[in-house]
């Protein structure tokens, strides 16, 4: 009985030891939640391979998703990724030979049985492509509701997936719900997952998103980009574009302070500009991706999700290929735009 | 003890490794759009951790302190990955420990050990054929999917009397197996020549991530110790179950030690909690071996529970009997304590 209470009392001194020292080391170095051994780490080759059976190899890209990436999903989802999930994570960008076909992105969940690890396939406009359960200890986590949740999913980008919820993310949709039934909370966990990873993908990862995109929409212009192309991300002053609006009598661009450019190098060689701008049209959003030529042509333009509607893709359609470096030059909205992207493009990078 | 981490034939790894030390902290704090992959891929922590042992049988209790870093990067060519690092230098400091590892003087030793030291080249192929050269663990039974460094749950290398050791292995995920085959020293923390220990080992597994998992394992060498090596032969198999917050595990092996026939077996069943932050367990081990001078068996239960309250802590608290031993200490109940800090 001594030796019992002899060893509560050194283990009692211990934690009250360890807790001063881990204190004092808290307050004097920067935190990151970094639970495991990195000797545990493991690439999800499997997963990579299933959600990607053409892809030849992958590239690893490690980002902090930090306090601030939570606040952003915070504000753009009813509900928020937990505080455990901060710290480094790996996403990983599959490859067929030295073409990008996409990401894999695994991501922690809480569900009925626990805590869940889904790895995530996103195209390179972040839509789901296919999901895979790295770990999940329920018998639930099987292939046909893998598949059918494939199916659910697949081609939905974040601001699509929260159609399928109720407005304060805390339920399925009625017809999801009844359809699911006992499985709800577990399609909830689910889609709740796929949203968080697509949106914190782009918040966490903006370069590798760019350079992928780039890359992707390249392909259908003369010279396709080939990876790996560098990019260098830059900020629009707001000098410049208050300087535009005031010159132009108004903006075509919404929300230029949203306004991103990444500028493309190839090697030494320039090859452009990925340019990426939030856009809202009759209560829906989402963002447009531009691709210029280092001599301002338009070499591709997406939108994720899709335009609304057939005559707004018709309208950025009729853009590719052209120059657009004068506003002389514009007559349709898109055209400005077109413009007014190229011209702040132009003035971030002499700004850097 | 400063002249002590300077040792022997570690005196070039261990200034090799504390250049590397001082070469990470200064990269990772440079990391910038033009960062190499290597640096803006970095992973790197402090890990800390104290443990307290004490018997019930009135002999003194001991203490185990460590300091460390824990480093993991990945290298790539600016297209895909060809590389990773796992590189863990810890300073492990003894105090009054009964049995102490060969590699350290005594158990009131102070010495500078490598945990996990190794570079896996992973660009060879999408994942099915990578070579791993350095300080790695030791591929057999369950110890291969389940991380047990510095932490008390262990699994079964002290029947093997080796956990990691210096080498290089081809390793794999291919469809539905995973494998890792290990040519390695056998000469455990420390690269020693001493007596001419060498080790071939492996494993062949179902694929890790799967709610049942079997794998099949072998270990074949001479094993260092403090003053001769020990043939060692085994065959073993191992099978994970996991099913909600259980997980059953199970690993049996069988072969020979300096040529005496020995069978080893491992069941333990664990509960963890639904957000991954408490965990209970309990082992059962058993162990037979017979020789020219007989047979005699090993008997010892364990049980265990751990504590992370956030990613940075996790505290540990153990309880073992032995009811019969090898060396003829039978009744030993030990209990043991651990704090454990992570930046």
């Amino acid at each position: 009985m001594a030796a019992v209470i002899g060893t509560f009392h050194s283990a009692l001194r211990l934690v009250c030891q360890g807790l001063l020292v881990g204190l004092v080391l808290s307050s004097a170095l920067p935190m990151r939640a970094e639970a495991r051994a990195f000797c545990s780490l493991r690439d999800p080759i499997t997963a990579i391979r299933q959600l990607f059976p053409e892809t030849s190899g992958f590239l690893s890209t490690v980002r902090v998703i930090n306090a601030d990436a939570r606040s952003k999903v915070a504000t753009m989802l009813p509900f928020t990724i937990h505080y455990n999930e901060l710290g480094k994570h790996t996403l990983y960008t599959a490859l067929d030979e030295t073409h990008p076909l996409g990401f894999v992105h695994v991501r922690s969940e809480t569900g009925p049985w626990g805590l869940m690890e889904v790895a995530w396939a996103l195209t390179p406009e972040l839509v789901i492509r296919d999901l895979s359960f790295q770990r999940c200890r329920s018998s639930v986590c099987n292939e046909p509701m893998r598949a059918e949740l494939s199916r659910l999913l697949g081609g939905l980008s974040w601001v699509q997936l929260a159609d399928l919820l109720e407005p304060d993310g805390t339920a399925l949709k009625p017809g999801l719900q009844s359809k699911y039934d006992d499985n709800s909370p577990f399609v909830l966990a689910i889609i709740k997952s796929a949203m968080k990873t697509a949106l914190v993908t782009e918040i966490s990862w903006p370069q590798e998103v760019a350079r992928v995109m780039a890359v992707h929409l390249s392909q259908t212009s003369q010279v396709p980009l080939v990876a790996p192309a560098l990019v260098r991300k830059h900020t629009v002053p707001a000098a410049a574009v208050a300087a535009l609006r005031e010159r132009n009598g108004g903006l075509a661009v919404s929300a230029p302070d949203r306004i991103a450019v990444f500028a493309l190098h190839a090697g030494e060689e320039k090859r452009g500009w990925l340019i990426t701008n939030q856009w809202q049209w009759n209560g829906q959003s989402g963002t447009s991706y531009w691709l210029f030529s280092s001599a301002g042509e338009v070499d591709g333009v997406k939108s994720v999700p899709a335009w609304p509607e057939g005559s707004m893709a018709s309208a950025f359609r009729d853009v590719l290929g052209r120059r657009l470096s004068q506003r002389e030059d514009c007559e349709t909205s898109v055209e400005l735009m077109a413009n007014e992207l190229f011209s702040l493009a132009s003035v971030s990078l002499e700004a850097q | 003890m400063g002249k002590k981490l300077l040792h022997g034939g570690d005196l070039v790894a261990n200034r090799v490794c504390a250049l590397l030390f001082v070469a990470v902290f200064a990269a990772s704090s440079t990391a910038s759009a033009q960062t190499p992959s290597w640096i803006s891929n970095l992973r790197w922590s402090l890990d800390t951790a104290s443990r307290r042992t004490e018997p019930l049988d009135n002999r003194t209790g001991s203490w185990l302190h460590v300091v460390g870093l824990d480093v993991h990067t990945i290298f790539n060519n600016g297209n895909r990955d060809i590389a990773t690092l796992v590189f863990q230098p810890y300073v492990v400091g003894l105090n009054n420990v009964a049995r102490a590892p060969f590699n350290f003087d005594d158990g009131d030793d102070t010495e500078l050990t490598w945990r996990i030291a190794n570079v896996n080249f992973t660009g060879l192929s999408n994942g099915g054929f990578n070579i791993r050269v350095g300080h790695f663990e030791v591929p057999f039974g369950l110890e291969q999917n389940l991380d047990t460094n510095g932490t008390l749950r262990q699994f079964s290398f002290s029947d093997r009397g080796i956990k990691t050791d210096w080498g290089v292995t081809v390793n794999g995920v291919l469809p539905h197996v995973d494998y890792e085959v290990a040519l390695s020293r056998g000469s455990g923390v420390n690269y020693r020549s001493t007596f001419d220990p060498y080790l071939f080992s492996g494993r062949v597994g179902t694929s890790a991530n799967a709610n049942k998992v079997v794998g099949v394992s072998w270990l074949y060498g001479d094993v260092l110790t403090a003053n001769r090596t020990v043939e060692q032969r085994r065959l073993g198999v191992d099978y994970s179950y996991y099913v909600g917050q259980w997980q059953w595990l199970a690993e049996l092996s069988a072969g020979s030690r300096d040529g005496d026939k020995l069978v080893h077996a491992l069941l333990e069943s664990t509960w963890e909690s639904p957000r991954l932050s408490w965990r209970a367990y309990g082992q059962i081990r058993e162990s037979r071996r017979r020789g020219d001078l007989g047979s005699i068996a090993q008997s010892q239960a364990t049980l265990g529970v751990d504590f992370e309250p956030n990613p940075h802590w996790s505290i540990g608290l153990q309880a073992s009997h032995l009811f019969r031993s090898f060396a003829n200490m039978s009744n030993d109940t030990q209990l043991t304590a651990q704090i454990r800090w992570r930046l």
